[in-house]
């Protein structure tokens, strides 16, 4: 073991080879890849491959409330218009659009040379079955239903022009409806053949990329659409992909999907650890872009139903008692910073004034709980009645936060019980009722998301999984949202907005923890990767290595 | 040997009874609604709930849905896979050639390793070589697997970068092999060294002895006829236990496999996948075990079972 | 019936841990291995006992130096990602790691010898009933087992406790009916039953004596099994909850800064890996003095 040297060194050499051999895709020449990236006859040939961070259940954008399944299903599906990062829509499926006089519906003219993987044409049809699917309760759709808003109907004027209408004026309406995640377009040929379910594990879109196959914990291989000529113009390149095979590789171990970038078993890294960020940055063959994520910041929700919760004075001590700078820059080490209010300063409607609501006052928090006649006990937890001042916390998304977060409040005399669930066990007692605080977090551009943690009709129940975690619902709440969501004008949106936004923070409904950061690693060789709308998903169209 | 062979099958078929009744109950056991579990909070009506509740039988009597299970599982069908709707045979035939990749990696490096030990100890007692090779085999069967393939992944992963951590090929099997074939080799070891000292004395080794033939010739073509009863039942446990057995060792390379499949299973509520993984596990482990007593007999005729 | 799971047959390993008779006297002197083993049992039990006291920090408070610190003077082990110091986590994760593996262990003992103890000497119904339920459970994988009742009961310690000790049943039950049938046979044993002694009097008083020598080797080797498995469950994450630290879950908590921190992950495993070794040999050097046969080698 002569001239052995400390691994941040020996990489960078190795590292420095790689770059030096042009894409040999590996560090050691012992080395055994799968699907080595960038190599082909062609640059055309070249597979490129993403490492996924979370396993997928569906592939329907109809139903899934999954950042993580947004990631494939972007590839292949597509909406009827664009909206870019800098906030600007364009024409995608649809060429132009037109409000109605009352403000109700909105008219899209369609392209007509667009078809989807099965080679069935777009068209109005195929807009209408989308968005009637989307709002039939045998669908169960968990995420797009919501993102419709109000919609009552779509009508097919002629092959090439729908019109959508809603209940209301839905000011959210081009927004939502520019998100490829949710509110995109499905061939209704394929539903019909292979039914919702065959449909979720065989999706059929518009998009640059056709769906190859899934094999669920493993991978999901998309081909390019040689078919593909209707990219929006925000895009670089034009006509079908630059590249051949788009590969996910599931991965959920951090270490084991850093890894497989370092050894070119994968060519873009979802989620890079904070601490592994800076071993990236600055390297000859590797960067990272990291993405300050919009609307919903990773929050808690509390239980307004469910002891000791349900009583105001413990929320906000709960509220009072967490530092959020300090622990933010402590779990993150320092790539993601402090959130104070139910949406990001980056999305739309931010009313600043959350951010002077409920700083760190721990003596604040001592004396809420006092007064709400929880003492403390010689332990150093608080009790009233000699009961024990418990808190039951359910985490999935974030645990390594939430011990931080758990050794926190322990110095106000707050017990958090915490309990790592898996997704089964969360959607149990989500819909059970039987946990105080949970944790939440949404990818979205427009504010219009406040509704899922915040209408009345989202509160879970057996058979029912929605967002209002907290189980408050209140006639009161429900108008400002609805108001919100109907006001056009966007002075007088973001005025009922900031009173939506102070409401529920009043009443300790949601306590903002941290903005979501997005590291992506990658190796240099790959060029042109765009984040999607809200900075979670990223685009592969453009890309090429 | 005919009617002990008959004896020992019938045997399995209790054992597989048992398994099967199991496996059936455990999906009643659990609290909650299965057709809640399987549609997974979303929102259908009294309707759709009654067809799913007809669809996975729940509406017959207990025996009727065991007959049921019981029938379908003889032919391949253990129903859908509650995360993924996928045919639950389809789900576990993807993840099987793995696990078995890494019996079999694990078969040939435990048994090579635990022969190699435990001949050196036996033809070599209380010397150094014996001392050395007992010391290996302690720490063979006390090393706690996620502990042994942490290291071996931070050493030769990590710090030397000789192998590589992730990946499916063959050279990605050698860690993950080790790890585990490491508590086969310890156990081994002992049992050959003590199968070896146990010839040792016998009187046809004296004789062989008393004739004038190399000590280590002689101990080596008999002894090792003795040993090769550890060696066989070893190979018979990995076998069957690889469903389970590699829990530890897929979840800490982040291999697929069955194993890993079962964890998930189990921390997701995915019944139908834990029913055929439960059936699955204890019928390789009993036909391992039956495999391990034919071996028996052609390797010792003269061995009499009671 | 069936073959002996390998790793209960396995012989003692003499070779270190071999009581060495002292020639002269004909008395057994103690084995250094064993002698040594035995000091540092003690040594850990003494430490997860008194841990309250003498430990450096409060396991559960963080920061208490910089995140990720490297072993030093401070802080012996090192931080992890929290700052929380390592050695006083390791200190209270003995506190969990070794009594559940004691606790699994006295479960598995007590309810499969009493299990073997009525087989071997009723024998009639309840050996059959009794030997065809130890032979299933001996079919089922032992992890599976321990999942399966993970699964049905929840995660948490005392069901990981039950897990294991469920496993570790049928193995005593069928070694103390095999001893128990054959001291059954003991003329002493059937001149006292011909003298009218009382069943439990007989079981207790006069059996019970001659199998416990087998059920004590049984339970030291078993005792470091339990200790890893309990521990590779709590590994899996299916033990404690946060922020009780304990040896298995700690190691699976450093695993991912395994490149920035090995210390995490070296000391929970070296705790355990020693804790076993030592059982180990404690068990073999028993084994040497309580099995005639092997006397001698």
């Amino acid at each position: 073991m002569r001239g052995f040297q400390k691994p941040r060194l020996s990489r960078r050499t190795l590292l420095k080879g790689v770059a030096a051999t042009a894409f040999a895709g590996g560090t050691v020449s012992i080395g055994d890849l799968v699907g080595a990236s960038a190599q082909g006859a062609a640059a055309g040939d070249a597979t490129i491959t993403w490492g996924e961070d979370n396993d997928y259940a569906t592939l329907d954008p109809r139903v899934t409330q999954s950042r993580h399944e947004a990631q494939a299903i972007m590839q292949m599906f597509e909406s009827l218009l664009f909206l870019d990062t800098d906030g600007k829509f364009s024409p995608w499926l649809a060429q132009r659009w037109e409000y109605s006089k009352d403000g109700k519906s909105i008219t899209f003219v369609l392209r007509r040379d667009v078809k989807f993987h099965d080679g069935t044409p777009f068209n109005g049809d195929a807009v209408k079955f989308t968005f009637d699917s989307v709002v039939d309760p045998k669908l169960g759709s968990q995420g797009a239903i919501d993102f419709l808003g109000p919609y009552k109907s779509t009508d097919v004027i002629d092959p090439y022009t729908v019109r959508i209408n809603w209940t209301q004026p839905f000011a959210a309406a081009l927004t939502n409806l520019s998100n490829p995640w949710l509110l995109s377009i499905v061939s209704p040929t394929a539903v019909r053949k292979l039914g919702n379910d065959g449909f979720a594990r065989a999706p059929v879109g518009t998009g640059p990329f056709k769906f190859v196959e899934w094999v669920p914990r493993v991978r999901v291989v998309m081909e390019r659409n040689d078919a593909y000529q209707w990219a929006p113009k925000v895009f670089k390149h034009r006509g079908p992909a630059a590249f051949k095979r788009h590969v996910i590789r599931i991965i959920p171990d951090n270490s084991t999907r850093v890894a497989a970038l370092e050894r070119g078993e994968i060519d873009v890294c979802d989620a890079v650890p904070p601490i592994s960020v800076k071993q990236f940055q600055g390297t000859q063959s590797f960067d990272v872009m990291v993405g300050d994520v919009s609307g919903i910041p990773l929050a808690h929700l509390i239980n307004t139903q469910a002891e000791p919760t349900n009583d105001l004075r413990v929320r906000q001590a709960y509220m009072y008692a967490i530092n959020r700078p300090q622990i933010t820059q402590q779990v993150f080490f320092g790539v993601a910073k402090p959130a104070f209010g139910p949406i990001t300063p980056t999305t739309p409607g931010y009313w600043s004034g959350v951010e002077k609501l409920f700083p760190y006052d721990p003596k604040k928090a001592g004396s809420l709980l006092d007064e709400a006649g929880w003492k403390m006990g010689a332990d150093g937890v608080r009790a009233k009645k000699g009961k024990p001042l418990e808190i039951h916390f359910i985490t999935l998304l974030e645990p390594d936060l939430e011990v931080a977060v758990q050794a926190a409040v322990k110095e106000v005399g707050i017990k958090l019980n915490v309990e790592k669930v898996t997704k089964a066990r969360q959607d149990e007692l989500v819909m059970n009722g039987r946990y105080n605080i949970g944790e939440i977090r949404w990818v979205a551009v427009d504010p219009s998301v406040l509704d899922i943690p915040f209408q009345s009709h989202n509160i879970p129940a057996p058979g029912k999984f929605k967002f209002n975690w907290s189980r408050y619902g209140s006639p009161q709440l429900d108008q400002m949202l609805l108001h919100a969501d109907g006001q056009i004008d966007a002075k007088q949106r973001a005025a009922t907005l900031g009173e939506i936004q102070k409401y529920v923070l009043d009443r300790g409904l949601m306590f903002p923890v941290h903005i979501s950061a997005q590291p992506i690693g990658f190796r240099k060789a790959v060029r042109n990767l765009r984040f999607a709308q809200g900075y979670w998903q990223v685009l592969f169209y453009d890309a090429g290595v | 040997m005919a009617t002990y062979l008959l004896r020992r099958l019938l045997w399995t078929v209790p054992i597989l009874f048992a398994a099967t009744t199991c496996a059936f109950l455990i999906l009643r056991l659990i609290p909650g609604d299965p057709v809640n579990l399987m549609l997974a909070g979303r929102p259908a009506s009294e309707k759709v709930r009654d067809n799913l509740r007809a669809k996975l039988g729940l509406n017959r009597s207990l025996p009727e849905q065991y007959a049921y299970f019981v029938v379908r599982a003889v032919r391949g069908d253990f129903g859908q896979s509650f995360l993924t709707g996928q045919p639950v045979s389809q789900v576990i035939g993807q993840q099987l050639p793995a696990s078995l990749q890494l019996a079999g990696g694990g078969i040939i490096l435990g048994v090579t390793g635990g022969l190699v030990l435990g001949i050196a100890a036996g033809l070599y007692p209380n010397t150094l070589i014996d001392a050395g090779a007992m010391t290996a085999a302690l720490v063979g069967i006390s090393m706690p697997g996620y502990w042994t393939a942490m290291l071996l992944i931070y050493l030769f992963g990590l710090r030397l970068q000789w192998v590589p951590i992730v990946g499916s090929g063959l050279v990605a099997l050698i860690l993950p092999s080790v790890v585990f074939g490491s508590y086969a080799v310890g156990n081994l070891a002992r049992l050959v060294r003590s199968s070896i000292l146990d010839v040792r004395n016998e009187d046809y080794i004296r004789t062989a002895r008393a004739k004038g033939l190399p000590e280590r010739r002689v101990v080596l073509r008999h002894a090792l006829r003795n040993a090769l009863f550890p060696v066989v039942t070893m190979m018979g446990l990995l076998l069957g236990l690889f469903i389970g057995g590699g829990v530890i060792t897929e979840t800490v390379f982040a291999r697929q496999g069955v194993g890993a499949l079962l964890v998930n299973a189990i921390a997701n509520k995915d019944y139908p996948v834990v029913q055929a993984l439960i059936l699955l596990t204890t019928t390789a482990y009993v036909f391992a075990n039956f495999f391990v007593d034919i071996v028996y007999i052609f390797l010792d005729p003269r061995v009499r079972y009671g | 019936m069936g073959n002996e799971p390998a790793a209960v047959a396995a012989p003692a390993s003499p070779v270190i841990a071999r009581p060495r008779r002292d020639a002269g006297r004909g008395r057994l002197r103690r084995s250094p291995a064993a002698a040594v083993s035995t000091a540092v049992l003690v040594a850990f039990a003494l430490g997860a006992a008194l841990a309250p006291a003498i430990r450096p920090y409060d396991p559960a408070q963080m920061n208490t130096g910089p995140a990720l610190a490297s072993p030093g003077a401070a802080h012996l082990f090192g931080t992890d990602r929290y700052g929380r110091d390592v050695l006083s986590r390791i200190l209270y994760g003995a506190r969990v790691s070794l009594p559940i593996g004691l606790f699994a262990v006295a479960f598995s003992s007590v309810v499969g010898s009493l299990l073997g103890l009525a087989m071997g000497f009723f024998g009639g119904r309840i050996d059959s009933v009794g030997s065809g339920a130890v032979d299933i459970m001996l079919g089922f994988p032992p992890i599976m087992l321990a999942l399966l009742i993970i699964a049905v009961l929840g995660v948490g310690l005392p069901n990981v406790v039950i897990a294991v000790g469920v496993g570790g049943v049928p193995r005593f039950a069928r070694i103390v009916r095999g001893t128990t049938l054959s001291v059954r046979e003991n003329v002493y044993i059937e001149a006292n039953r011909a003298l009218g002694a009382g069943v439990w009097r007989t079981l207790f008083r006069h059996v019970l004596p001659n199998v416990l020598p087998p059920i004590i080797v049984l339970a030291t080797l078993y005792m470091g099994s339990a200790i890893l498995d309990t521990s590779s469950l709590g590994f899996l994450g299916l033990g404690v909850q946060p922020p009780t630290s304990e040896w298995g879950t700690m190691l699976s908590e450093g695993r991912e800064f395994m490149r920035f921190a090995p210390w995490l992950m070296f000391f929970p495993g070296v705790m355990v890996f020693i804790t076993v070794v030592a059982i180990n040999l404690v068990g073999d050097y028993l084994r040497g003095v309580l099995d005639p046969r092997l006397r001698g080698r």
